[in-house]
């Protein structure tokens, strides 16, 4: 039963992840997206971690999605999006993009993928993963409040108006 | 731990500054902050730290590399009030996250975890895209800064995606739980391993601007306010390296046969791309960005040669290069701001209106190219000849051809400088930074004739 559910998720997710590339509508693409991760929610939730589920859903889709819907309203950009890249652009871009797949392929080639478990480790739980946050991982975890200091600094910084 | 702390406060107590419109006190106060950073850390050497379950290492190499990029911070704050003055906008912002930038650089050198190796990362460079549009006004900062952004965000991606790969095959984040379990598979390594170790090696050479990764460089240096480049071109490419350095010896380090000629590789190209884009340029900084590029390819020479040099050599390439690089900055900043650009033409005749600053331009440029016996030559004899050891011969050739290309791009400023007229009186200067510049010239000699200064540490 599972596995038929990671297969359907994993469909769904590259499913959506290509139509945001296909898709020349903004709005379209950011309903892509939510999707997208939505099915990655979803195999979070297999993996037995209910929180990094949840936490996915809120703040990607929630919040940084509808911030994205929000900007394009406001700016008035549901129009098509006219890809104005070179042909010579594109071919590079191909080129380049096939290297690193046929690299990773050739890599990947002798791979074993050993058969799909049950979760049944804890460690996605919210109480293990709040153990682990203020224990083993204090350090980054406060070093992660530098970072957003530093990225909210920034913001005012930009939208300053005395330039 | 009191390293970061340090840091910390100093770039909260900046902000503060600000607000309370004590401007008058910023500069001063940031300096006064990262001598007693360096106070903080050199008590370290020979002495480790508390390593936090391993999340960090406080060791000699720390101390080192760390102390390198404060004292480089420290210059460029003190070019910062030649390089800010008159201006009216607030300055605490870009101080600040200039400060919080060098407190990643430091947390990704010190790492000794995954995690902890990637935030430092991010810290770093989420404070650089925001420092390289720092100049609002100007099209060719806000260029740099997008650019800057999408390839970096673009960089992260790999580095994650590799180092979640690396995780997959060896299930653990600690550098020397990684090393172990790679020694462990006695060569028959799994193909996730090779992927991860693709992947982060692509986003590391990304991250330190080596060759065929280097596109952003050249547009990002040319486009970011002066300061900012000397800045990045400087401490964030010491902070690349020793995170490089520290991930090859710490993680992947038992096994050199799995990077080890991909490494070469990047090194052979970034040496001949970067030294002959250098040669048609005719900007100074977007010559300085090329010939960057090319000293990643030295430094990865050193890399290669991992199991025979000794992390004081790259310290002191590292040194060699960064005081350099800062002199040769301090010069085009004065002559930006006396002309309005950077083009090879507007060092015309310096050494006529003020010969102590062509005099301190010209060693800094001969240093860089790799004359002896200043600082840049020893540098690159000591990593030349450990990679000679290992069998390096063809990289090593490669390596002194370009160098010797490389005379043709530094020289043209140099000759401008000394055959040509000026256009001007003289340049816009200060008692200070023509102190600084001084000192670090005088720094890239002495380097150059005791090397053991810094070698025998």
């Amino acid at each position: 039963m599972e596995k038929y559910i990671f297969f359907g998720l994993s469909g769904l997710a590259i499913f959506s992840a290509i139509m945001v590339l296909v898709s020349n509508k903004p709005i379209h693409n950011l309903l892509y997206l939510i999707l997208c991760f939505m099915a990655i929610a979803g195999h979070y939730l297999l993996l037995n971690a209910q929180f990094l589920a949840v936490v996915h859903i809120i703040v990607y889709a929630g919040a940084i999605m509808v911030l994205f819907l929000f900007t394009l309203m406001m700016l008035n950009l549901n129009l098509k999006l006219e890809l104005n890249k070179s042909l010579m652009a594109r071919i590079v871009a191909f080129v380049s993009g096939l290297l690193l797949l046929v690299t990773l392929v050739i890599i990947l080639n002798g791979l074993v993928i050993p058969t799909p478990k049950t979760a049944t480790t804890q460690i996605g739980m919210t109480r293990d993963l709040g153990q682990v946050l203020f224990s083993e991982y204090m350090v980054p975890f406060e070093a992660a409040s530098i970072l957003f200091l530093s990225a909210m600094v920034g913001a005012v910084m930009m939208v300053n108006k005395n330039k | 731990m009191n390293t970061f702390i340090a840091l910390a406060s100093l770039g909260v107590i900046t902000m503060f500054l600000g607000v309370l419109n004590l401007k008058k006190w910023l500069l001063p106060f940031i300096v006064a902050g990262l001598a007693v950073t360096i106070a903080v850390i050199l008590p370290s050497w020979n002495n480790p730290g508390n390593t936090f379950l391993d999340m960090f290492y406080i060791d000699n190499f720390f101390v080192l590399f760390s102390a390198l990029m404060v004292v480089s911070t420290l210059v460029v704050f003190l070019m910062a009030a030649q390089y800010y003055k008159g201006e009216k906008r607030s300055l605490e912002g870009i101080y600040s996250i200039i400060i919080f930038s060098l407190f990643g650089g430091i947390m990704m050198v010190s790492a000794g975890n995954m995690i902890m190796f990637f935030t430092g990362l991010e810290i770093m460079s989420i404070s650089l895209y925001l420092l390289a549009g720092s100049h609002k006004t100007s099209y060719e900062s806000n260029e740099a800064a997008m650019k800057y952004f999408l390839m970096g965000a673009f960089a992260s991606a790999f580095l994650l995606f590799g180092i979640a790969l690396l995780y997959g095959a060896t299930g653990s984040l600690y550098f020397t739980d990684i090393s172990s379990k790679i020694a462990a598979f006695h060569g028959q390594v799994p193909s996730l391993l090779k992927a991860g170790i693709l992947l982060v090696a692509i986003g590391m050479a990304f991250k330190v601007a080596a060759a065929p990764f280097h596109f952003w460089a050249p547009d990002v240096y040319h486009g970011s306010p002066t300061l900012i480049t000397a800045y990045m071109i400087t401490v964030i490419k010491v902070a690349g390296f020793a995170a490089f350095l520290r991930l090859t010896m710490l993680c992947f380090g038992s096994d050199t046969s799995l990077w080890v000629n991909s490494v070469a590789a990047i090194s052979a190209i970034s040496i001949v791309l970067g030294n002959f884009s250098a040669l048609t340029q005719s900007k100074s900084k977007r010559m300085l960005a090329y010939s960057s590029v090319a000293h990643s390819g030295y430094i990865l020479i050193a890399l290669v040669s991992i199991q025979t040099i000794t992390p004081t050599i790259i310290a002191y390439y590292s040194a060699a290069y960064v005081a350099a690089n800062l002199a040769a900055f301090i010069v085009i900043i004065m002559v930006k701001q006396t002309t309005g650009s950077s083009d090879f033409e507007s060092f015309n005749g310096i050494a006529k209106t003020n010969p102590v600053v062509a005099a301190c331009g010209a060693i800094a440029m001969l240093s860089l190219t790799g004359i002896p016996p200043l600082a840049g030559f020893m540098g690159k004899y000591f990593v030349f000849s450990s990679a000679i050891q290992q069998g390096y011969l063809w990289l090593v050739l490669i390596a002194i051809v370009g160098s010797a290309v490389s005379i043709f791009y530094y020289f043209r400023p140099v000759i401008n400088m000394y055959m040509k007229d000026a256009a001007y009186e003289t340049l816009k200067t200060s008692k200070l930074s023509i102190g600084i510049l001084v000192m670090l010239t005088i720094l890239t000699v002495i380097l150059g004739l005791i090397p053991g200064l810094i070698i025998n540490l």
